[in-house]
């Protein structure tokens, strides 16, 4: 068969070069009687129906194409201007809905997100909401205190996750209190420093706002860096002049979310102790010397003379207070570092939180620490909060509805 | 030139080589040089088609009307319903455009490619509902009648026994004999290998020549 295809497609094209067929099958004689029938049929069908194309034919459809081609132009004019308008109007009505989404989701993300704790799904969406909240807000004033319990809400979180035994990627902001060879608590939060751990060349000394990034496992941090948020302040020795000099918040993912810290002149420090202390692990170590600062957090408690402003423990005992003692004001406090940690407050400046917000916002509120007593003197532990849960009655009043629990009134 | 009724009608291959003999030009196979537009012309007829351009459709249709036409005549043998169809082929090439449908790279293969569906449709329902042909032309009164007349017998058997075949032999019998395309262009369109075609054009012959003489035998 595959034979005498190509022996019929040979015979056909000499044909069309004007063999004949007789003269085509004679040169396959074997073939000739089998060829010859289907050659002819062939010649018929090549000129089956030759009908030619009558030029009336071809302007007559032609003119039928053009104007078919006209219509579908007019039409699609039509379409396109009832298309920009119905594509604006879907555009709006695509857009609304979207946004409705949006809000409705996005609200009841925030909203389930906010008692999230680091490690949990949804706590990204916080931190991120958090962020958006700084950036809407414009009053400098209002954004600071925005920013200060931000950074207590991390050091409550801290305790959370401390409290339910988890472990999990952390940062967060503070002061570091107290240094020992490879352990050191920055706002109440006892950091574990390593030889991994990545420091920064200027030394670290108490008193120091620090940002911490590490993990958080059975009651520690283990550091991975620690980054200088007040350059300034490292730099200023005990001695400097009596001009202050002020720190400026530099970490980049938590702008101003340390207490603000100035260093003050250090000639009124009263005590002097010359106990030595490690700045850096591995790094030679300095005698004690209390250097005077000051700085500012939100008061989250006030148990007798110590109250906790920022994580930080403030013994208040010798300070001078002016404004209303109340917790979630925004307090600056000068004073300095004890051995223990403890910063001695001189004098107490306290102001209204001007943020408006609840628990929820952040606002440190005694629900939020620990349970312990404070028992009046000074035998403070790293990990525990000291409070009385009784106020002044002339303060529950002012921040009832947010602090149902009540603060004694401070002793001065 | 040859007399209108040779060229419109079906001649008998006696009649064909008795007329090599007085007028050599005269083909076997009228071989038409195939018409296809180089690519970067093809994608600016799509553009222009795309915009509805008259001067671009106008072109194109001068270019493939013919072609088109000649297929779908050699299908049906009806040349009213094969201007109909050409002309709606066209029609749907503008709305395949429109609607991003349409040819990709070939303009001539989508159109023939097309008017073979819309011929096969045409067969189907023809099949469906059977309708007897009626001769709209009578025969030349000036040329021969007898002649004629035995010419149009022959073109109805012919017809006949081509109808008998499957729709993939009347293609590639149309495109290799209606239009006269090379093996390697059928075999492109019917997108098969060129043996393939050889062997489909030679069962179609032998196909058609049995259908002939069954015909011929009724």
């Amino acid at each position: 068969m595959s034979k005498l295809d190509q022996l019929l497609e040979d015979c056909l094209q000499a044909i069309e070069l004007g063999d004949t067929i007789e003269t085509v099958v004679s040169r396959y004689p074997e073939f000739a009687d089998e060829l010859r029938p289907i050659l002819e049929t062939a010649l018929s069908a090549k000129n089956k129906n030759m009908f030619g194309v009558s030029p009336v034919v071809v302007r007559r459809n032609r003119a039928k194409l053009l104007q078919h081609a006209a219509q579908m132009r007019e039409g699609k004019l039509k379409r396109s201007s009832q298309g920009v308008w119905f594509a604006s109007l879907r555009r709006v009505v695509v857009t609304l809905i979207v946004l409705t989404a949006v809000f409705a989701s996005g609200t009841s993300l925030v909203r389930a997100s906010s008692s999230t704790v680091p490690g949990d799904r949804l706590y990204p969406v916080k931190r991120t909401w958090e962020d958006v909240l700084v950036f809407a807000t414009f009053n400098m004033q209002h954004r600071e205190v925005l920013e200060l319990e931000q950074e207590n809400k991390r050091l409550e979180e801290l305790q959370e996750l401390f409290e339910k035994g988890r472990s999990a990627s952390v940062d967060f902001s503070g002061l570091v209190t107290t240094q020992n060879t490879d352990q050191w608590s920055v706002s109440g939060i006892n950091v574990l420093i390593s030889p991994q751990t990545k420091l920064p060349q200027d030394p670290i000394l108490v008193g120091t706002g620090v940002h911490v990034v590490g993990h958080a496992q059975n009651g520690l941090v283990q550091a991975e860096s620690i980054e200088l948020i007040s350059l300034n302040e490292v730099s200023a020795a005990p001695a400097v002049s009596s001009t202050s000099i002020s720190a400026t918040p530099a970490h980049g993912n938590n702008p101003g979310l340390t207490p603000e810290i100035e260093v003050t002149e250090s000639a009124s420090t009263p005590e002097s102790e010359a106990t030595a202390i490690v700045v850096n692990p591995g790094e030679t170590t300095k005698p004690f010397e209390p250097r005077s600062k000051s700085f500012r957090g939100i008061v989250q408690s006030m148990g007798g003379s110590i109250w906790i402003i920022n994580g930080v423990q403030v013994n208040v005992d010798k300070a001078e207070i002016s404004g209303k003692p109340v917790i979630g004001v925004v307090a600056k406090v000068e004073g300095y570092f004890d051995q223990t940690g403890v910063f001695i407050a001189k004098r107490i400046e306290l102001r209204e939180n001007y943020s408006g917000s609840d628990d929820s916002s952040g606002v440190a509120s005694p629900s939020s620490m620990p349970d312990s007593q404070h028992d009046g003197n000074d035998d403070h532990k790293d990990d525990g909060y000291d409070h009385v849960t009784e106020t002044p009655e002339y303060y529950s009043d002012y921040h009832q509805q947010n602090y149902a629990t009540k603060t004694p009134e401070p002793e001065h | 030139m040859f007399p209108q009724a040779l060229v419109y009608g079906h001649i008998r291959v006696d009649d064909i080589l008795k007329m090599r003999e007085y007028h050599p030009s005269f083909p076997y196979f009228a071989r038409e040089a195939a018409k296809t537009m180089p690519i970067h012309d093809e994608r600016r007829v799509l553009d222009g088609l795309r915009d509805l351009d008259p001067q671009i459709i106008g072109d194109l249709y001068d270019q493939y009307f013919s072609e088109v036409y000649r297929y779908i005549c050699y299908r049906i043998s009806d040349e009213t319903v094969a201007e109909d169809i050409a002309s709606d082929v066209f029609v749907r090439l503008l709305e395949a455009v429109q609607s991003r449908k349409g040819p990709q790279s070939s303009i001539k293969g989508w159109l023939i490619a097309t008017a073979s569906n819309v011929v096969n449709d045409h067969l189907r329902l023809q099949y469906r509902r059977p309708t007897e042909d009626l001769s709209e032309s009578l025969p030349d009164e000036n040329s021969n009648i007898a002649f004629e007349l035995d010419l149009r017998e022959q073109n109805r058997v012919l017809h006949g026994a081509y109808a008998q075949l499957t729709i993939e032999q009347q293609h590639v019998l149309a495109l290799r004999f209606g239009l006269g395309y090379s093996l390697e262009e059928t075999a492109k369109y019917l997108k098969k290998k060129v043996n393939a075609i050889k062997a489909l054009q030679f069962r179609a012959l032998v196909s058609l020549q049995r259908q002939i003489g069954d015909e011929n035998h009724e």
